[in-house]
C-alpha cells in the first residue's frame, strides 16, 4: 500500500453541504474579492483625512460613515482586509512550512528529535500573546515583525502535529519496505511520510490563518501592531475605541467583519477536518 | 507516587531555563542595536545608556548571561527604565485585579462550560448539540475585545444597569468591587466558555462510547448517574489537562479584557510598557507568566495520579 498521495486528498463528495458552510464560504469569497480588488471597491482613498468630514453616519457619499479623522470606513475596511488577509495567509504558510520541516526532522531522526522538541516544549511555555508582544516591541511594528511575532508561537504546534503523524507512520510496511530497498532518507521523508502530514495541516493551516488574523487584531488593539494610519480592522476598532460613546458603529463595523471572517475561516477548517482527517475528529484510524 | 512527582518536577526545570534562555536571546538576537531601538529614535544618548545599562547589554555576552541566570534565582527579574522599581514589585502591586479576574473566569467557566459540554455529548447529533457547537464557534471566533464592547455597548450604555470600565479593590467592599467586575468577567467568560465547552463534548463523547457506560445503561443505572459518575468522572482528566493549558490564552484575553475595562492589572502594566518602550518590564512579565503557566500544568500533571488511580508509574 502506497501512502496517502496527493490525489487521495480529494475533498469525498459529501450528500450536501451545511449552510453554514455555505454562508462561511461566502463571506470569505467576499473577503478575498475585497483584498484583491481593493482599489477599484473602494469608493475614497483609505486615509484621505477629511476633518470637516467627521463622525458621518451610515449611507449617503460615504456608505459605512468616517471615522474621528473623516476617513472613509468602507475603504478602510476593504483595504484592512488586503492588511489581514496577507498577514493571516502568510503566518500560515510560514508557520506551516517550517513547523512542517522541524516535524519531519523531529519524527524521522531521532537523535535531533530530543534537542528539537525541548527547544519546542520552551516556547509554548510561553503564552503566545506575550511572546508576540515582546518580539513585536523589541523589533518595531513592521509587516516582518508582526508576521514573526505571530507565526513563531504557532510553530511548535505545527511541529507536535507533524510529528505524531509521523511516528504513526514510520513504523508501516510500505515505509520499512522502503528502507529495505535502500531509498534514501530524504526520498522516504519526502515521499512516504510527508503525504501523510497533509491533510492534518491542511486544516491546521485554516486554523493558524483565523487565529492570525485575531492576534494581529489584538496587537493592533493594545497599541503593539502596525503603524496607527495603517488600514487594518485591528487599528481601527483601536482608533475608534475613543469615540465609542458618541458612536459606537466605528468600532462595531470592523469588528463585525473582523469577527465574521475569523468565523468563516473556523468553519471551513472544521468541515475540513471533518472531510479530509476523520482521525483528528475522534472518528475511525484508517490509513490509506 | 512521590518518585513520580519528583521526576515531573524534574522535567519542568530544563523547560523552565530553557524558557529563561529563550527570552534572554530575544533582546540579544535583536538584528542592530536593541537599545537604540528602544528607545525609539527621539533618544537621547543618556537614555541609550540607561536602557543599555537595564539590560545589562553593555557587558560581554557571558557575563549578560550569568548576571541574568543570578538574577532570576534571586527573585530579580529586571527593573524597569522609567519608574526604576523593580518588575517583580510592580507585578505585585498589579496581581489583585488579573488574579480576582482570572479567578472568577475559571469559576465562571467551569460552571458553564462543562453541563454545555456534557449535555451537547449526551444529546449528540441533536439540535441541542448543533447549537451548543454554534454558540461555541462563534464565542471564540469573535475577539475578546469585540465581546467586551458589545456587552458594555447592552449593559452600560443602553440599559444603564453596569458601570462601563474602571475597578474597585476587593479591601473597599464586596459590593462595588463585583458591580465593576461583573462585565469583564463575563466577556472573559463567554470566550473562555466557549472554548471549553467545545473540548468537554470531545472528551465526553470519547468516553460515552466506552464499553463500561453500555454495561452501566444495561444494569439500569439512571441516566445522569451514568452521565455525571460514570462518564464526565472519566472526562475529567484531558478537561483538567486543556483547563491548565488554556492558562496561556486566558492571559491574552487578560491583557485585551483589562485594556477594555481600563483595570490596573497585570494585562495593562504589559500594554503600557508597551507603549512607554519599557522592554524590562514586557520581558519580567514575559517571564513570570511562563513560569507561572509551567506552575499550573505541573500541578495539573501532579493532581492526575492523586485523582486518577488509573494513572500509576
Amino acid at each position: 500500500m502506497a501512502g496517502r498521495s496527493l490525489s487521495s486528498l480529494r475533498l469525498p463528495a459529501l450528500p450536501r453541504t451545511p449552510p453554514l458552510v455555505g454562508a462561511a464560504a461566502l463571506v470569505l469569497a467576499a473577503v478575498v474579492i475585497a483584498a484583491i480588488l481593493a482599489p477599484l471597491v473602494a469608493t475614497h482613498d483609505p486615509n484621505a483625512l477629511n476633518p470637516a468630514l467627521r463622525f458621518r453616519p451610515m449611507g449617503g457619499e460615504h456608505l459605512l460613515g468616517t471615522d474621528s479623522f473623516g476617513r472613509d470606513i468602507f475603504s478602510r475596511l476593504v483595504y484592512g482586509a488586503r492588511a489581514s488577509l496577507f498577514i493571516g495567509v502568510v503566518t500560515a504558510a510560514a508557520s506551516i512550512s517550517v513547523g512542517l520541516l522541524i516535524g519531519l526532522v523531529c519524527g524521522y531522526f531521532r537523535m535531533a528529535d530530543m534537542l528539537l522538541m525541548r527547544l519546542m516544549d520552551g516556547l509554548m511555555a510561553i503564552p503566545g500573546i506575550l511572546l508576540a508582544i515582546a518580539f513585536v516591541s523589541l523589533w518595531g511594528a513592521s509587516l516582518t515583525s508582526v508576521i514573526v511575532a505571530i507565526s513563531v508561537p504557532e510553530i511548535p504546534r505545527v511541529v507536535r502535529l507533524t510529528r505524531s503523524v509521523v511516528l504513526a507512520t514510520r513504523h508501516e510496511a510500505y515505509v520499512e519496505a522502503a528502507v529495505t530497498l535502500g531509498t534514501p532518507s530524504w526520498l522516504i521523508v519526502r515521499r512516504h511520510l510527508m503525504p501523510n502530514t497533509l491533510p492534518a495541516l491542511i486544516v491546521q493551516s485554516t486554523y493558524v490563518c483565523a487565529s492570525a488574523i485575531m492576534v494581529e487584531a489584538i496587537l493592533s488593539f493594545i497599541g503593539a501592531g502596525l503603524s496607527s494610519d495603517t488600514p487594518t480592522w485591528g487599528n481601527m476598532i483601536a482608533d475608534g475605541r475613543l469615540y465609542f460613546q458618541i458612536r459606537p458603529s466605528i468600532v462595531f463595523v470592523p469588528a463585525a467583519v473582523l469577527s465574521a471572517c475569523v468565523l468563516a475561516m473556523n468553519v471551513i477548517g472544521d468541515e475540513l477536518r471533518d472531510r479530509l482527517d476523520p482521525r483528528l475528529n475522534g472518528g475511525d484510524r484508517r490509513v490509506g | 507516587m512521590l518518585t513520580y512527582i519528583a521526576l515531573r518536577v524534574g522535567s519542568a526545570l530544563p523547560v523552565a531555563v530553557l524558557v529563561a534562555l529563550i527570552v534572554f536571546l530575544l533582546v540579544r538576537l535583536t538584528p542592530g542595536d536593541p537599545a537604540a531601538i528602544l528607545a525609539g529614535e527621539n533618544a537621547s544618548p543618556e537614555q541609550l545608556e540607561a536602557i543599555r545599562l537595564s539590560l545589562g547589554l553593555d557587558q560581554p555576552l557571558h557575563r549578560q548571561m550569568i548576571d541574568w541566570a543570578g538574577g532570576i534565582l534571586g527573585g530579580d527579574f529586571g527593573t524597569s527604565i522609567i519608574s526604576q522599581v523593580p518588575v517583580v514589585t510592580m507585578i505585585g502591586q498589579r496581581l489583585e485585579p488579573t488574579l480576582s479576574l482570572t479567578l472568577i473566569t475559571f469559576c465562571l467557566t467551569i460552571l458553564f462550560a462543562i453541563p454545555l459540554g456534557v449535555l451537547a455529548a449526551w444529546k449528540h447529533g441533536t439540535a441541542i448539540d448543533r447549537g451548543v457547537m454554534v454558540f461555541s464557534i462563534i464565542g471564540f471566533s469573535v475577539p475578546v475585545f469585540v465581546l467586551g464592547y458589545t456587552l458594555i455597548q447592552i449593559f452600560s450604555i443602553r440599559l444603564g444597569i453596569l458601570p462601563v470600565q474602571g475597578y474597585r479593590p476587593v479591601g473597599e467592599g464586596l459590593g462595588p468591587f463585583l458591580y465593576r467586575m461583573v462585565l469583564p468577567a463575563l466577556t472573559l467568560t463567554l470566550a473562555f466558555t466557549a472554548l471549553i465547552a467545545r473540548m468537554t463534548r470531545t472528551s465526553m463523547l470519547s468516553v460515552l462510547g466506552e464499553d463500561y457506560i453500555r454495561t452501566a445503561r444495561a444494569k439500569g443505572a439512571a441516566e445522569p448517574r451514568v452521565l455525571f459518575r460514570h462518564a464526565l468522572k472519566n472526562a475529567f482528566v484531558p478537561i483538567v489537562t486543556i483547563l491548565g493549558n488554556s492558562f496561556a490564552l486566558l492571559i491574552g484575553g487578560v491583557v485585551v479584557t483589562e485594556t477594555v475595562f481600563n483595570l490596573p492589572g497585570i494585562g495593562r502594566l504589559t500594554v503600557e510598557a508597551i507603549l512607554a518602550r519599557d522592554y524590562p518590564v514586557i520581558q519580567g512579565v514575559v517571564l513570570l507568566m511562563s513560569f507561572v503557566y509551567l506552575g499550573i500544568n505541573l500541578l495539573v500533571d501532579i493532581a492526575y495520579v492523586v485523582i486518577d488511580p488509573r494513572i500509576r508509574y
